[in-house]
């Protein structure tokens, strides 16, 4: 198996990704259709496991951008339609009579509205280029990480240790004696 | 407790209303609201001396714990709550800073002790559509920031670790907290079958508040104070207004209780392949389960069901509001005599 980053290996295998970029990686496995894997983080005493679902829940930003790049084709195709019909609409020969003037008002209006309703149920709030800028903006704040870092320097805490208390129950040590046996 | 003299165990009950916290080396255990409070520090200057806080670099200020929830009260504003239907809140990230300090305090000084601290995770939720994953991962980042090493257990497996010592582990262990509750069938401490659903005591307080035109905060408050579902009435002063809450409460416990219990043997039904040939507690616990009364009628709505397992006893938890802290306490005693 060949990963980029890393030495080809020969699977299953053990191997270390330290240093390798854990985004590319996990991606590549991904690409590869590759489901059956651990990822498996030390640091100072904790080991935390990783497996592909918990990788899930990145992949929205991902599907987001697809999904968000179509109504700007669609828009683009169905504003392109309407010109067309207008400029078809416009060629035709004038007739003032009252009749065709009501006729060609109702069409007008109808054109209005297809574009307003076109408009309203892609959500767009300026031109089309404008809003795919729009997207990209929001696709690029959107790569922070994961899990919030935690930084509690500078914040102090005031009057601490006012807590409600109850007492514990007893027996605590028998049942963790019982329940070792069974875990073991 | 504690295979070391230097190693401490801890319990941590990580709740959507509060946390509570269990150690080895002591016989309390500690409770506070899992809520904070922004406010301008102008405006509580006399009150300063006498609540608990957390002072920004920047000069913000929130009122942690149940102080939080009192001044909340009494300005009628709303609490942050970093915590919703069981799971980290998505709108309260940035406060995962304050939410650490308040875990931290909570816990205690632990000197040169290499502590250990099982936390309590809930589980995926039969109908939610958020991942547990998030949320475990925020706790355990924020006990590794503050040098403790820690484990994830499922909070209905904590209240049978609690509770069902003398059935050697086995047991039903139902979790009905506020965001949501959290039910464990266990056999011989052999994890069968664990799930969640996403109603607890808010979705109650929710809806009573909606179906009243009330704000949640007063619904809360009026079940705390006055909420009983064994028929005896407790009206307190504004009688006419609270009978009417008391009885949408009433109406709404019964509707949780009920599709609690119809989860739970569709989900033993699909998912359970062991036979348990002996019968077995149920053990109902977490803040939603407070009122006298709760337990009779919950057992009272299990008899309206057959069910794919035979029961020897419904049982409240010994302390409904600690016993997953203790359970948590007790696996990680466990954990560090295995080590």
């Amino acid at each position: 198996m060949e990963i980029p980053g890393l030495k080809p290996f020969r699977t299953p295998a053990k191997v270390d990704i330290s240093k390798g970029d854990i985004r590319t990686i996990v991606g590549h496995l991904k690409v590869c259709d590759i489901t059956d894997y651990e990822i498996v983080a030390s640091n100072e005493g904790s080991t935390e496991v990783y497996r592909p679902k918990d990788f899930n829940t990145i992949q929205p930003t991902v599907v987001k951008k697809i999904k968000q790049e179509k109504p700007d084709k669609k828009l683009e195709k169905r504003i392109n339609q309407l010109e067309k019909m207008v400029l078809e609409l416009s060629k035709k020969p004038v007739d003032d009579s009252p009749k065709n003037v009501e006729q060609t008002t109702n069409q007008t209006e109808q054109f209005q509205k297809q574009i307003l309703d076109a408009i309203k149920n892609l959500n767009v709030g300026g031109g089309v280029n404008e809003d795919r800028r729009k997207i990209t903006e929001e696709s690029e704040d959107e790569v922070a990480p994961f899990i919030p870092e935690i930084d509690i320097e500078g914040m102090k805490l005031k009057n601490q240790g006012e807590h409600k208390t109850v007492k514990k129950e007893k027996g605590s040590d028998d049942a963790a004696d019982a329940l070792s046996k069974l875990l073991k | 407790m504690g295979k070391e003299k230097n190693t401490l165990a801890v319990g941590l009950d990580v709740g959507t209303m509060n946390l509570v916290a269990s150690r080895s080396d002591s016989d309390d255990v500690k409770i506070t609201r899992n809520v904070f409070l922004t406010v301008d520090k102008d405006d509580i200057l006399n009150q300063l001396s006498k609540i608990s806080y957390v002072e920004g670099p920047d000069g913000d200020t929130y009122i942690i714990g149940s102080d939080a929830f009192d001044f909340a009260n009494m300005f009628g504003k709303k609490v942050s709550r970093p915590m919703a239907q069981g799971l980290i809140s998505a709108e309260e990230l940035d406060a995962a800073d304050v939410l650490t300090l308040m875990i931290k305090d909570l816990i205690g000084e632990t000197g040169d002790k290499e502590v250990f601290c099982s936390y309590s995770i809930p589980a995926e939720a039969v109908d939610g559509d958020r991942s547990v994953t998030f949320h475990e991962n925020v706790f355990a980042r924020i006990l590794h920031s503050i040098g403790i090493n820690h484990k994830a257990i499922n909070e209905a497996m904590a209240i049978i670790y609690s509770e069902c010592a003398a059935e050697s582990f086995s047991g039903i262990g139902i979790s009905f907290g506020a965001g949501m509750s959290n039910i464990a069938v266990a056999y011989k401490g052999i994890e069968a079958l664990t799930f969640s659903t996403a109603r607890g005591g808010d979705w109650i307080d929710n809806y009573v508040a909606k179906d009243l035109n009330m704000v949640p905060n007063r619904v809360t408050n009026l079940k705390e104070r006055y909420m009983q579902l064994d028929g005896t009435v407790n009206l307190g002063k504004n009688k006419k207004k609270n009978k009417r809450v008391l009885e949408a409460l009433f109406y709404y416990h019964k509707a949780l209780i009920d599709y609690t219990i119809k989860n739970i043997i569709k989900e033993f039904d699909e998912k359970v392949d062991i036979e348990i040939d002996d019968e077995i507690p149920i053990v109902v616990s977490g803040g939603t389960s407070m009122p006298k009364g709760f337990v009779q009628l919950f057992s009272e709505m299990l008899n309206q069901y057959e069910l794919p397992f035979e029961i020897s006893e419904v049982r409240r938890a010994k302390n409904p509001l600690t016993a997953v802290s203790n359970g948590l306490l007790i696996r990680t005693a466990a954990d560090i005599k295995n080590k």
